[in-house]
């Protein structure tokens, strides 16, 4: 009796060793595979959209991902949902990277319809994102609050900057200024050099009511 | 034997005094790599204030060399200059710590001076206005190329196009670059005001002097 207490003792301490064993070593397998990486959250609207990261394809939830600049995709053609990129740059900080496949076909429309639940979580997604762009706008341009500007002669405004180069993970904004004639047009530019404080040469200005007959198409 | 030991003694610790005394000078001194060329001359000053000044007294220099090598420099704060042999580039200034670790000082990119470019200008700017004219014969009959000027070591040109009739077209500015020998538009179409996030390769110098409305 006490031999079998002492069999069924050792028994249980080696199942126990070996279950630690065991954990220990899938966790330093866990480790050693994500040394030198960062986690990356990738969350998608849908949320089984197909991701790819740098071509490989992948789904949504933490990926380990060595530092760099890689390319996400996300798409859901399927319920007619249209791929959107993004460049992103990975240093050593966990990100949350937000993708929401385009939804402009009618039936990604009825997909949404049909699922509320996503359609939920893609408005909330949506927003912060909206909520994180305008951060690091008005941070990159600090007049922003000072736009739109009415004056006479002309109306500066901010606008998508349509032809500025971006980098990846970059916002920009492009300034857009009416006005009917060379001389306002030359005190706007004035106005946002002396009032608005910002080099023209470092902004994207549109012109927007300008003739320029050096543009293909335009005639003198 | 007692006085025998006391000498030893005494001149161990002598020879130690003075060899401690040498190592103690000779590690107040750091090298300096000089990298240079020819055509240039790297001067050391004694810096008058704090490190990072450009303070510095220039009738007293350490050296001056046109020639690359190794100098041993007393550690403290100082200024280096370069400046060219012809006087065809701008000088620099630069402070430089010499301290616990050697430091190379490099013969930077230069620009040329104004007077340079303005000579440069003379000779390029007929082949730019020929290139320009090529481009845009047509707007050239109501526009002309103005207030043309040489920027960096004279590899890019920035103009304006002025209209004949202010009041009906806009002042534009155009700039070119200069590679392999051939002078290339870089900025189409010709625009009131050229900026640096649409064309990122432009110096944003260059687009500030130009785009300046004053």
């Amino acid at each position: 009796m006490d031999t079998m207490n002492n069999i069924n003792k050792k028994l249980v301490a080696l199942i126990f060793i070996g279950l630690v064993g065991i954990f220990g070593v899938y966790q330093s397998v866990v480790w050693l595979s994500h040394r030198g990486k960062t986690a990356i959250t990738i969350n998608a609207v849908p949320s089984n959209s197909v991701i790819t990261i740098d071509g490989e394809q992948t789904g949504p939830g933490v990926h380990y991902i060595e530092p760099g600049r890689h390319e996400l995709t996300a798409a859901h053609e399927d319920e007619g949902f249209g791929k959107v990129s993004r460049t992103i740059s990975v240093d050593d900080s966990p990100q949350t990277i937000n993708l929401l496949p385009s939804a402009v076909s009618d039936k990604a429309k009825t997909f949404l319809a049909d699922n509320p639940d996503e359609a939920s979580r893609r408005e909330q997604i949506g927003g912060e994102e909206f909520q994180k762009s305008s951060e690091i706008l008005s941070r990159k341009y600090p007049f922003i609050g000072d736009l739109p500007v009415l004056t006479r002669g002309f109306t500066i405004y901010q606008a998508d900057a349509a032809r500025t180069k971006l980098a990846a993970g970059d916002a920009a904004i492009a300034l857009r200024i009416e006005a009917s004639t060379p001389a306002d047009r030359v005190r706007a530019v004035e106005w946002v050099r002396d009032q608005l404080g910002i080099d023209p040469s470092a902004i994207e200005i549109d012109f927007v009511d300008q003739t320029n007959v050096f543009q293909p198409g335009v005639s003198l | 034997m007692k006085k025998r030991v006391g000498t030893i003694l005494l001149g161990a610790f002598l020879l130690g005094g003075i060899f401690l005394g040498f190592r103690s000078y000779q590690n107040s001194f750091q090298t300096v790599h000089i990298t240079n060329k020819s055509d240039f001359v790297l001067t050391l000053y004694a810096s008058k204030s704090s490190e990072e000044s450009i303070d510095y007294n220039k009738s007293v220099s350490y050296f001056s060399t046109s020639t690359p090598g190794k100098f041993r420099v007393k550690k403290d704060d100082y200024v280096y200059t370069v400046s060219s042999k012809d006087g065809a580039y701008q000088p620099f200034v630069k402070a430089v710590t010499v301290d616990t670790k050697p430091v190379s000082l490099a013969i930077p990119s230069l620009a040329y001076t104004d007077k340079k470019l303005d000579e440069l200008l003379v000779v390029e700017e007929p082949s730019i206005k020929a290139v320009i004219q090529a481009k845009y014969p047509a707007q050239l009959s109501v526009y002309s190329v103005g207030n043309g000027k040489l920027y960096k070591n004279g590899q890019w040109y920035g103009a304006k196009l002025v209209p004949n009739d202010p009041n009906t077209y806009d002042t534009l500015r155009i700039i070119l670059k200069k590679d392999r020998g051939t002078w290339h538009i870089m900025t189409t179409p010709p625009e009131i005001v050229i900026s640096q996030p649409i064309y990122p390769n432009i110096p944003l110098d260059i687009l500030t002097d130009l785009n300046n409305f004053r």
